[in-house]
């Protein structure tokens, strides 16, 4: 389903990401940890090309990149990429300009060229699924953040996509609207979607992942299902990291 | 002011997304239209395009043309400032949805840029309502020569002031409200 092999990208003179392998199957849920600018972030983003690697290549489904290639500057195996993959951003990113329910249709009509009655049965059915149906017609500066990060995967899931790349979901929300977004996401887990998480929250990485994916100074350290991870780190880098967490075992 | 709007947008988008030298030439237009009087550059239109080269250019054609090209370097600003004023992460946003990105400026950056962009709009709208006074000098009639002329007639300049100052503040007036009708419907 997705294969990474020997991603690179630089800022600058700062590596981010220095030869990065992953390998994900169709309905498995990888959660990406590690410590603040390991590079977990920019690998999600190299997945759908906002961010260009430098080098390595890419294979979601049946698109592959290999960076640095003619090939990977052309706009069109760009977008493919992109129709094959949905991002969940931490600051949700709706357009404040459309009420929840054109965010949700934007895509659909504006990409897939969808007539408008059938996007909109699209969109209200994904609203619903996200339990916002009464929401439909709200600006998101009338909604909370836990509901907006909810017409947020809507909206992605809206085109469809292979994979869903999660970016610390919940990290800007309080504890109490943190659960709504993450029983949504579990609910899709459960439902066979493939999702790649990053997060710092070591709790329902536990709960949702069936891997999970140690990255440090943009390399994977670490990775493995996810007990064996959490529970019985190999790594001295992973046992420190998850000490500094205090996680509560099992 | 519809020239003004049009290629002022045109300016905008080229010097905040264009190419490099599209980039350069539109900063280097702004910076020109900006830095020299509008006086100067309607004599330069009208006496030195039309006049002595030839170009077939009516007084009131040079007087529109003139007003047009300096306010877009305005409005170019205003514009940019809009565009540069919305979050990176609705672009990001657009284009992980796939949207290409002439439909993420189109649908996504141009709306919110403009609700941000209006107020100063407004104001470069009726300022070159009020600028369109200096028309005067290549010899065509608008508000402020016509009071000129008639109050000379009747020897009245402060009743006919007030009245022509009246028929400024009306049409300005008008404009800034239509301008809140359409920030209220760009709504957020």
């Amino acid at each position: 389903m997705i294969e990474i092999v020997g991603l690179r990208k630089r800022f600058g003179a700062v590596t981010v990401l220095d030869g990065v392998d992953h390998q994900q199957a169709a309905g498995e849920v990888v959660a990406l940890i590690g410590p603040s600018g390991c590079g977990k972030s920019t690998l999600l983003r190299c997945l759908n090309w906002l961010e260009t690697p430098d080098a390595g290549s890419l294979r979601l489904g049946d698109v592959r990149i290999e960076a640095g290639t003619p090939e990977a500057a052309d706009r069109r195996l760009r977008q493919r990429l992109r129709r094959r993959t949905g991002m969940i951003f931490q600051q949700f990113h709706l357009f404040p300009h459309r009420t929840a329910l054109e965010n949700v249709m934007e895509a659909p009509v504006y990409v897939d060229r969808l007539p408008h009655s059938e996007a909109l049965a699209l969109a209200m059915g994904l609203l619903a699924k996200v339990g916002l149906s009464d929401r439909a017609h709200h600006l998101p500066s009338q909604l909370s953040g836990g509901q907006q990060q909810r017409v947020a995967i809507a909206r992605a899931l809206a085109m469809n996509p292979q994979i869903l790349l999660c970016d610390e979901p919940t990290s800007a929300l309080d504890p109490e609207l943190r659960d709504e977004v993450l029983t949504v996401l579990k609910t899709l887990a459960s439902e066979g979607m493939t999702l790649l998480l990053v997060t710092h929250e070591l709790a329902f990485a536990r709960d949702i992942a069936h891997r999970v994916v140690f990255l440090e100074g943009g390399r994977v350290v670490e990775s493995g299902p996810t007990r064996a991870v959490l529970d019985q780190p190999q790594h001295p880098r992973l046992q420190e990291f998850l000490g500094k967490h205090r996680f509560a075992p099992r | 002011m519809a020239l003004a709007m049009s290629w002022g947008l045109g300016l905008a988008l080229a010097r905040c997304h264009g190419p490099k030298p599209l980039r350069w030439m539109a900063t280097l237009y702004i910076e020109v239209f900006r830095g020299t009087p509008l006086l100067l550059q309607l004599y330069f239109i009208y006496f030195g395009l039309a006049q002595q080269w030839g170009w077939k250019l009516s007084a009131g054609a040079a007087a529109v043309l003139t007003l047009g090209l300096n306010y877009a370097a305005n409005e170019a600003e205003n514009f940019r400032a809009g565009l540069e004023a919305i979050p990176r992460g609705q672009t990001e946003a657009a284009l992980a949805l796939g949207l290409s990105p002439v439909m993420t400026l189109r649908r996504i950056l141009l709306p919110q840029a403009l609700r941000i962009s209006l107020p100063g709009i407004t104001n470069d709208l009726i300022a070159l309502f009020k600028d369109s006074s200096i028309v005067s000098v290549i010899g065509l009639v608008e508000l402020t020569k016509e009071f000129l002329i008639r109050s000379q007639d009747a020897g009245d300049y402060i009743g006919l002031g007030i009245l022509t100052a009246a028929i400024y503040l009306a049409m300005g007036h008008a404009a800034s409200r239509g301008a809140r009708a359409i920030e209220r419907r760009l709504r957020t």
